[in-house]
């Protein structure tokens, strides 16, 4: 028998090998799949933003009553099927999806004022309403004018710059390579115009897939600009593990779907590699990886099963690190909001008192 | 049953400048008013009798009174003008919407460049939300007699009281209701009624400009003179 010589992976635990960490452990077994870079106070305040799949990410730290910064809540008293209705409370400032590092790179830099809303590509349909063309689908009709829309994007630039200042952490989702962009202004859209909103013109909006290096140029170029405006800042990527609907890449969709996850994949790893503030959470493995055998899609093989994402959720909340103690106070929102209901309170008396006066005869 | 007043008027504290007014002119006048509390919350049903009042039992009291007093079931129906502020109550409806901080972005406004925005389709949907009782309410009103409603006075430096106000005006309209508003004839150039015809609290109209906003919808041809 030929004995072992030393080498590094005689050491190397049991999550390091294929059978132990996963074969043996069977999918419901995989453990320390991700353990926070970071120790962050327990009162830790994250926002969330990105591809479809981040909803589910707000969703799970809404349930487990995180501290999840809501920066643009729909108005008050808002019944809730009208907040889903307008895109409120799905992402941490109402962006819609952010599919690409481009497009986090513009909502970077409205934020920071290095850009305004009126640099924002802006669509009127046939009925005269407005439709912005970095969130398209924001208003289920449209705005009822370009001053509108632009107040609105301001409205929500204003609020993705809270959700940089105020988080302790950025959880982003990276979605896709494939977009459209304006050749002539370099806008970069969401959807191709023509598809919903918009129109389609050809020779001005072209197919683009975005390159490794390009997304690593926007990437680092959005973050920069988040770290100047807070250099605490802690940034949580993922990469989303639903495919993509359709491509435009002349490639069969899923030969397409591989690449576009696996460019994403490979940017968000370099990204936690190189930046001691960035880390990379697993999503994309834990339901798209061979473990899975593909059990959490839905019949579509789209479309992720909701015990997929429990277990997305169990491995992110078993890895964080809130062990620091909690740095804030009260936000003081509901002494606002306190406030107003005394300013109510007493205009009600106010009224009130008038009505007793209609009994005064003197 | 005594005889029949000219006028029936139906609402919130705003409601009063217009039952003084109707005093001070000598028009008879019988009057069904409760908060604008109780207005928001729905304090009210359409009942085989009509309107009723729930909840409230001043102002369940003061209905039936008036049924005992014109002799009829439905007061409502009973062909008399009736005159409303019913479905405003801008301060039940106003305040909750701007606690996160929003502001409706008007296209006569300066931009807004603070706090948060909210869309007037997304306002209008609100309004419509709280307010579809009351609307029906109107309507069915509308239907039995001539039913004037009377916009409240517009308030100063109170961020989305104009917008919600004209988004309720172009609703009301839109369902065919007859409106008055005293800003039309009464205000001045600022939109504004004059210092003289508003109350101590900023708030409501006098007597007097209740008066006047009665002979107003007269002489329009609202009100049967």
């Amino acid at each position: 028998m030929v004995e072992k010589s030393d080498n590094p992976y005689r050491h190397l635990p049991a999550k390091a090998f294929w059978r132990t960490g996963v074969a043996e452990a069977g999918l419901f077994g995989l453990s320390q799949l991700w353990s926070s870079a970071w120790t962050l106070p327990a009162d830790a305040q994250f926002v969330t933003f990105g591809s479809c799949f981040a909803q589910h990410i707000s969703r799970a730290l809404i349930s487990r009553k995180m501290n999840w910064l809501n920066a643009e809540p729909a108005p008050g008293r808002t019944p809730p099927e009208l907040a889903q209705k307008y895109n409120y409370g799905v992402f941490s400032a109402r962006t819609g999806n952010i599919y690409t590092a481009a497009q986090l790179l513009i909502w970077a830099r409205l934020a920071s004022g290095a850009a305004g809303a009126g640099s924002v590509e802006y669509w009127t349909d046939g009925a005269g309403l407005v439709h912005d063309m970095l969130r398209p689908k924001i208003e289920p009709q449209g705005f009822v004018s370009r001053k509108e829309a632009e107040a609105s994007v301001a409205s929500t630039a204003r609020a993705f710059a809270r959700c940089i200042t105020e988080a302790d952490v950025l959880v982003f989702t990276l979605g896709l390579t494939e977009g459209w962009i304006n050749t002539a202004t370099g806008q970069s859209y969401s959807i191709c115009p023509g598809t919903g909103v918009g129109t389609f013109e050809e020779g001005v909006h072209a197919f683009h897939n975005y390159t490794y290096p390009e997304i690593l140029r926007d990437l680092e170029a959005a973050l920069q600009i988040m770290w100047q405006m807070n250099p605490d800042l802690h940034v949580l990527l993922t990469v989303s593990p639903v495919p993509l609907v359709a491509t435009a890449s002349g490639d069969h969709v899923l030969v397409a779907t591989q690449y576009s996850k696996s460019v994403l994949r490979a940017v968000a790893g370099d990204m936690a590699n190189s930046h001691a503030q960035v880390d990379y959470f697993p999503s994309y493995e834990i339901i798209a990886a061979p473990s899975s055998r593909g059990t959490f899609f839905e019949p579509n093989m789209r479309a992720i099963a909701h015990d997929g994402v429990d277990l997305v959720m169990r491995h992110f909340f078993a890895g964080l690190d809130l062990s620091a103690p909690a740095r804030r106070a009260g936000t003081g929102g509901d002494a606002g909001r306190a406030a107003v209901e005394a300013q109510m309170q007493a205009e009600e008396l106010v009224c009130e008192e008038m009505l007793l006066e209609t009994f005064n005869e003197r | 049953m005594s005889a029949k007043p000219d006028l029936l008027i139906l609402g919130d504290s705003h409601a009063i400048a217009l039952k003084q007014g109707a005093d001070l002119l000598g028009l008879p006048a019988e009057e069904l008013q409760f908060s604008g509390a109780g207005w928001h919350d729905q304090r009210f049903a359409l009942g085989e009798n009509g309107l009723e009042v729930r909840g409230i039992p001043r102002a369940a009291g003061q209905l039936r009174a008036l049924r005992e007093k014109l002799g009829v079931a439905d007061v409502f129906a009973s062909g008399i003008p009736v005159l409303t502020t019913v479905g405003f109550h801008l301060g039940r409806l106003v305040p909750p919407f701007g606690w996160n901080g929003h502001q409706v972005q008007e296209e006569d406004a300066a931009g807004i460049t603070e706090g948060l925005t909210a869309s007037r389709a997304f306002a209008k949907e609100y309004v419509q939300h709280y307010r579809r009782r009351h609307f029906r309410l109107l309507r069915r009103l509308a239907r039995l007699t001539t039913l004037i409603v009377v916009v409240p006075p517009r308030v100063h430096d109170r961020p989305n009281y104009d917008s919600f106000q004209h988004i309720i005006v172009e609703d009301l309209r839109g369902v065919g209701l007859t409106v008055y508003d005293p800003a039309e004839d009464l205000a001045g150039e600022d939109g504004f009624l004059p210092d003289n015809l508003m109350a101590e609290d900023g708030i409501h109209a006098t007597a007097e400009c209740g008066a006047m906003m009665i002979a107003a919808m007269r002489e329009q041809g609202l009100l049967a003179a």
